[in-house]
């Protein structure tokens, strides 16, 4: 079976089956506020299964914020050095949507290439991600100018597509037949009209969010059009909070520090004014302006030249977060009747 | 699975004081330790940090290698404090090195500042050995003052193998050499730029200076090779932190022709 039907009744039931063979890490909803966390009996009931991206990234658990990389302890005169890779159970992650899925797939790019991250792939290896399609869409998702569609084809275990008194469970992957397999039990086969109506519903979204923003696709050509000029404007908004880098799900600087016999990684962010500065002082993008150009760059330049995509999946998390007011779109759009006007 | 970020435990078996602020210590790891000239290595002092330092000794010496240092700041300053019998810890090598099968044929210049001298090092100890493949070899070579020359007895023994030339900003009562900031030496040394290849190691002042001489003297920007220094964590291209243009320093460089970065904002 790659496809099957489960009805709101057994999916406690089903839920519960797996949290008996894996960890499974889902959003759950208290009040009105969502966190990522371990499933269990008691907080099965807040599961919130949402109907459109969240509002963190689900790079926090591939790449942690802040991560043990080092565990040192001196050993006569020598020092043991001992990796802080941990084991770790096999998680199930629930309520990952296109714009996640495609910003592992682009965080992949970076720490599974020839020289593997560890860290990530320990986590990446281990981990289920079950999707799901959006049911909406956001006021700042401009994931369509992206070149995504509102719901998983590839890089998932497991997608969930909502219907009328249920979900469509789809296989993405081996695992993701042994996991369906394993809730037999619960699901059934799917009907016609439960899969015409999951067209209905994907395509329902899909036009609703193609409406909403138009610039060019040429992103790259576009920001490559850039003045200097243009940046600076920009910058007089920023507050350099760094919000917009910590909460992009592909951003992937980090710094290394030290601490207690033990190595270090901590996000970190290219618009951070330390982020260059080197020991004596000098520092290559002291502006503010020549950082936001970076950032921009790096997404829609750099990203595409190195690893042949934009560093973008059009979640929109950044206009959410910025307290300046900065809108990625306004900035492409406005680029784009600058370029238009020369 | 493999760490990267794993430091392998190497013994210092030497330091030597280079300057009143540079030291060149010889490390030793457990198996042999093999590069090219223009790489760099990322050493751990355990409980302060990790840096990169360009590796300076010859690449024909597998089972021991060096690397000089300047005091700059906190990682540096406790290095200095490191003694023989001493551990460190080491990533690497990393970065692509210089092209030396590509010169092959070609004159060759050098040009280095200050501490800039120590990747260069390894390279010029390379071509000595590999002396009948290029032609002829130059040393620009220019410190703050004469006591911060590094390698000095080296650069008299390179005199023998090629045309060495050495300039200070400031000289002192014993000193009898030129005196003048590097590109001063382009004045008394005459250098066709016809097959000729140029590389570069110095402060980011230096190198603008000395990449403005050449190009004046007629040297192409495809000609000229430049080891750029970028504030870097990993030395692996995750990062980020070593970005200039869509290249990581880390892994694209640290060498550069002039020609791949000419057109960066501040690209020294
Ligand atoms: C490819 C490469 C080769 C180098 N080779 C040499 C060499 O042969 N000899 C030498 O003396 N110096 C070399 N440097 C510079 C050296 O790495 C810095 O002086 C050193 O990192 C300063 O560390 P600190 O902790 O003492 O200074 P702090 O100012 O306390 O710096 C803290 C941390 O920031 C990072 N950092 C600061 N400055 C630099 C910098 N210039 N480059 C990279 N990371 C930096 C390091 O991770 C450092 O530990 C090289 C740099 C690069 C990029
Ligand atoms: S979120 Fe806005 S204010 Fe904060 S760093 Fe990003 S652009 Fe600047
Ligand atoms: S040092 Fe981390 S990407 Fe180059």
């Amino acid at each position: 079976m790659s496809m099957a039907f489960i009805s709101h009744i057994y999916i406690p039931s089903a839920f519960k089956k797996l949290m008996g063979e894996y960890a499974v890490l889902a959003p759950i909803k208290k009040n009105e506020n969502v966190f990522l966390e371990v499933l269990q009996e008691t907080n099965l009931d807040q599961l919130h299964l949402n109907s459109s991206r969240l509002n963190f990234p689900f790079k926090s658990w591939f790449f942690l914020p802040k991560e043990k990389m080092l565990e040192y302890r001196l050993n006569k005169k020598a020092m043991d050095v001992k990796s802080a890779v941990e084991e770790m159970r096999e998680t199930i992650l629930i309520g990952l949507k296109e714009c996640d899925v495609k910003a592992i797939d682009l965080l992949d790019k970076v720490f599974l290439d020839d020289i593997k991250d560890v860290y990530y792939e320990n986590k990446r290896k281990n981990t289920i991600l079950v999707t799901a399609d959006c049911t909406e869409a956001l006021e700042t998702c401009f994931c369509t100018k992206m070149g995504l569609k509102p719901y998983p084809e590839k890089g998932y275990d497991l997608n969930l597509s909502a219907v009328e008194g249920g979900f469509l469970i789809e296989c993405g992957s081996e695992k993701g037949k042994e996991i369906l397999e394993s809730i037999n039990e619960f699901v059934e086969e799917p009907t016609k009209q439960q899969l015409k109506e999951r067209e209905k519903n994907r395509k329902k979204v899909y036009q609703k969010l193609s409406r909403k923003y138009k610039f060019k696709d040429d992103l790259k050509t576009l920001i490559l059009s850039s003045t200097e000029e243009f940046w600076e404007k920009l910058s007089e908004k920023c507050v350099e909070c760094l919000g917009c880098t910590y909460i992009c799900p592909t951003c992937h600087c980090f710094y290394v520090s030290e601490n207690d016999w033990r190595r270090i990684r901590t996000w970190d962010s290219c618009l951070s004014e330390a982020f260059q500065k080197v020991a004596g002082g000098a520092n290559p993008r002291a502006r503010l302006a020549s950082r936001l150009k970076q950032r921009f760059h790096d997404k829609f330049v750099f990203f595409k030249e190195k690893y042949g995509e934009y560093a973008c999946t059009g979640c929109g998390r950044c206009i959410e977060v910025c307290p300046g007011g900065i809108d990625i779109t306004e900035v492409l759009k406005e680029l784009e009747s600058q370029e238009g006007g020369k | 699975m493999e760490n990267p970020y794993l430091p392998k435990i190497a013994k210092i078996i030497n330091v030597k004081q280079e300057t009143p602020i540079v030291k060149t210590f010889t490390l030793k790891l457990e198996e042999e330790f093999h590069f090219k000239p223009g790489q760099f290595v990322e050493l751990s002092v355990f409980g302060v940090g990790e840096a990169p330092f360009g590796l300076s000794s010859s690449l024909y010496t597998t089972d021991k290698f060096e690397v000089s240092v300047m005091k700059a700041g906190k990682l540096t300053e406790a290095l200095h404090s490191k003694k023989t019998g001493d551990y460190v810890g080491i990533r690497g090598p990393y970065g692509n090195g210089y092209p030396v099968e590509k010169w092959v044929g070609k004159n060759i210049t050098i040009v280095g500042g200050g501490i800039g001298l120590s990747p260069l090092r390894s390279l010029i100890l390379y071509l000595i050995n590999e002396k009948e493949k290029y032609k002829n070899i130059w040393l620009l070579y220019g410190a703050k003052t004469p006591h911060d020359l590094v390698y000095k007895e080296e650069l008299a023994q390179w005199r023998d193998s090629l045309n060495v030339n050495v300039s200070v900003d400031v000289s002192d009562e014993n000193w009898v050499g030129n005196v003048g900031v590097v590109t001063i030496l382009f004045d008394i040394v005459k250098i066709p730029p016809s097959e000729n290849i140029s590389v570069v190691c110095g402060p980011p002042i230096m190198m603008k200076f000395v990449v403005r001489n050449l190009t004046k003297i007629g040297f192409t920007s495809e000609n000229i090779y430049l080891s750029l220094e970028r504030m870097m964590k990993c030395g692996i291209g995750k990062c980020g932190h070593c970005n200039i243009g869509k290249y990581y320093v880390c892994q694209d460089g640290p060498v550069f022709t002039y020609e791949q970065v000419k057109d960066i904002p501040s690209p020294f």
